[in-house]
């Protein structure tokens, strides 16, 4: 049992909610300070750097585009690295022939996003479960070999950065900076030309817009629509729900954030290449999704966390990833076990364990854990209503007999989907 | 059902057939031909195995390219790398008796823990063992290409000719495996009790159950069977490329794209899907420049959407119920 109950929406439980958000803010304010060599705290000279941080970013809003599609929808995506090299590739180019800013290139890779999402989200209509996962797949591998088609415009196995060539011989290549301006040297702290730190709040903007924005339309009306889609899609169109415009709606909106995790991309690595956007990263996406938790916002939060983290962390015991200057594989001399020379076998068993130790996700796994510590109730008035809404509606059936009371459920269980597979 | 759609499908086929051969003649034509049945014979054993999971569990396995690539690897470490200190064909069925046993563990440690009906854990168990197995493969072998002795002959001489066409034997050979193994998968399903338990169990789980068939037994024994048949595939490839631990990458995504446009749950399905993605592979690439070679992976993709918009559960997929 737990220790601590709280009522749900009394202050206590107020107070907790602010608490947590108050850490988790001075958290992501500390963070780029890890980074930094001086900072008394740093694991290893170099373990992590701000652009780890940073790619964990683009990854949290890349996988909120899976997630709407894939832990909402139901429809199996395994092509959203594609959607992503849209909007990085979009950027890029009108970076690069435009010679336009980082911010003004993302309206454009947005409805670029939503378009291709949209196309890709027509034959979902037809197709459905793993035939869709498979067709998604075959989107994310025709991806890269696309881009080497038209090598022209992208690059090609060159690789494109959003830059040109400038000044008056034509020959100086200048990229749009992404320099704090005063007020934010002095409100976080940085040093001039710090680029690398103040790439890292704005992605963290941008990724908590995004997630607010996700999280409103979860609640909306189309959110609930989706939802039922996802639980049982002909129950859905019964209930009066056009199933066919609220898929491609939100093979569009995912889409588009996806489009804003390209751009995301572009901006914390400024170089990007076909290489970046094949099939293992699409793949990985969902493997963040289901690590983190299926249909959950912090899910998508802690899964971009664990598939970026782990693999640098293990490659560091393994002594591959951050060459210089590191030590965590002397200390703990792990890659002297013949099984873990390659850091991929230990990011392979950590994925198991996790996957056996919580099935549904990081994020039910720490629900769990806290049950343990604090409960929270929901607000008896609340439940009143909600039994008498329910008793009343089925009493105006004939032949109703009213269901003994039954005891309140102690928490919502989590939204954790199970594609509907029906082997006919 | 829906014959129309497969009298256009033969009906494109004849027009482009006879615009190729008019195109670059017969000869070009049927070597392509040759090359592409090829390719959709190590496709097709590939998918089969996919198939074979697939049926049995519902769910798509990310690892088997690893394990016929382990496969592969268990042979060439039997026949002593360039010692060849055992016969080849000696080695290959020592080495498919190993992957099914090693798959039957497999199943039963890290498969069979988990709610078979929560698809996505399972999956990523797969990507994980997947990551496992392709890491040890580079730790052990390293990254560089080994040759793997074929178990047909691969003398300079040693082809025949079919429309002025050359096939090697070991081309032959590998579309003779192809029929073996499926007749034997068939004789496997239709004739015995395992089999009738496999297909019990791939078509209802609880009724299985309530029959009194052992229905993890009977998963574990198509873990195995998949794992045996993807050996063959892992073998078959390396004979015909090199033998590397990123042996299978490729294979795989055409053996889920083969596996997807027969239907995903039919074993004649595969067969004739992988049959086409390949001939589609080595047709359209190089008879329509504007592809080129590219994208000729892309092409054979939109083919399959095409095909999946028109049966949206594959060319021999069973329509599929839904029940509220």
């Amino acid at each position: 049992m737990a220790l601590v109950k709280v009522e749900q929406g009394t202050v206590a439980h107020r107070a907790i909610q602010v608490a947590g958000y108050a850490a988790l803010a001075a958290f992501a304010l500390w963070l780029p300070h890890l980074a930094n060599p001086s900072h008394p705290f740093r694991i290893g000279k170099a373990l992590f750097q701000i652009g780890l941080f940073n790619r964990i970013l683009v990854y949290v809003v890349a996988i909120m585009a899976v997630n709407l599609v894939t832990g909402y929808t139901g429809q199996i995506s395994l092509g959203h690295g594609a959607f992503v090299g849209v909007g990085a590739y979009t950027s890029a180019i009108l970076i690069s022939t435009q010679h336009w800013g980082y911010t003004a290139t993302l309206p454009a890779a947005i409805v670029l996003g939503f378009i291709v999402g949209v196309v890709i989200g027509i034959p979902a209509l037809r197709i459905k479960g793993l035939y869709l996962a498979i067709v998604t797949t075959a989107v994310a591998v025709a991806f890269p070999t696309l881009v080497l088609k038209f090598g022209t415009i992208t690059g090609g196995v060159n690789g494109k950065k959003p830059c040109w060539k400038g000044g008056i011989t034509k020959t100086k290549l200048t990229c749009p900076k992404i320099n704090p301006p005063g007020w934010a040297r002095s409100v976080f702290g940085l040093q001039k030309g710090a680029q690398a730190q103040w790439t890292y709040f704005l992605l963290l903007f941008m990724a908590i817009v995004v997630c607010l924005l996700t999280r409103n339309l979860i609640r909306s009306r189309v959110g609930r629509a989706m939802i039922a889609i996802r639980d049982r899609e002909t129950a859905a169109a019964v209930s009066g729900v056009n199933t066919r415009i609220y898929k491609v709606i939100t093979f569009g909106v995912s889409g588009s954030i996806a489009a804003v995790a390209g751009v995301m991309y572009l901006m914390q690595g400024q170089f990007i290449s076909d290489v970046d956007f094949n099939a293992g990263f699409s793949l990985f996406l969902i493997v963040g999704i289901v690590a983190g938790g299926v249909a959950s916002l912090s899910g998508a939060w802690l899964g971009a966390l664990l598939i970026i983290l782990v693999p640098h962390v293990t490659g560091a015991f393994v002594g591959t990833s951050p060459r210089p200057h590191l030590s965590i594989h002397q200390i703990v001399p792990i890659s002297k076990y013949y099984l873990f020379k390659q850091p991929t076998v230990l990011f392979g068993v950590l994925l198991l364990i996790l996957v056996f130790l919580m099935p549904y996700g990081i994020t039910d796994g720490m629900r769990r854990l806290r049950l343990r510590f604090l409960q929270v109730t929901p607000h008896p008035s609340w439940l009143e209503e909600a039994k008498e809404h329910a008793v009343s509606r089925r009493a105006e059936q004939p032949g109703f007999i009213p269901p003994p009371v039954a005891e309140p459920v102690d928490e919502e269980r989590p939204l954790v989907t199970v594609p509907h597979h029906n082997p006919a | 059902m829906l014959k129309w759609t497969q009298l256009a499908m033969v009906a494109v086929i004849v027009v482009f057939s006879v615009v190729a051969i008019n195109d670059g003649g017969l000869h070009l034509f049927t070597q392509r031909v040759v090359n592409g049945l090829t390719n959709g014979s190590i496709y097709a054993l590939a998918g089969l195995a996919i198939v074979l999971i697939f049926k049995a569990t519902g769910v798509v396995n990310f690892a088997q390219g690893s394990m016929g690539m382990i496969g592969a690897f268990v042979v060439w470490l039997l026949i002593g790398g360039d010692k060849h200190s055992m016969p080849t064909w000696i080695a290959l069925l020592l080495a498919i008796a190993i992957t099914a046993i090693g798959a039957a563990g497999i199943e039963r440690t890290l498969i069979r823990p988990f709610d078979p009906t929560n698809h996505l854990p399972i999956v990523i168990v797969t990507l994980a063992l997947s990551l496992i197995l392709d890491g040890l493969a580079a730790a052990h072998f390293g990254p560089d290409q080994k040759a793997m002795p074929s178990i047909f002959p691969t003398r300079a001489g040693d082809y025949f000719t079919i429309f002025r066409a050359r096939v090697r034997y070991s081309e032959a050979g590998i579309w003779l495996v192809l029929l073996v193994v499926v007749a034997l998968l068939m004789l496997l399903l239709k004739r015995t009790k395992i089999g009738l338990a496999f297909r019990s169990v791939s078509s209802n789980v609880e009724s299985s159950r309530l029959v009194g068939i052992n229905v993890g037994r009977t998963l574990q024994f198509g873990w195995a069977i998949a794992a045996m048949v993807g050996t063959l595939a892992g073998y078959l490839y390396a004979t015909t490329a090199a033998l590397s631990p990123s042996l299978m990458v490729q294979i795989l995504i055409f053996a889920f794209v083969s596996a997807t446009l027969g239907g995903l749950q039919s074993i004649g399905g595969v067969i004739v899907g992988a049959v086409l993605i390949g001939l589609l592979q080595s047709m359209l690439g190089s008879y329509i420049h504007q592809i080129g070679n590219e994208l000729s992976l892309s092409a054979a993709f939109v083919v399959m959407m095409i095909v999946l918009l028109v049966k949206p559960t594959g060319i021999f997929g069973a329509k599929q119920l839904d029940r509220v």
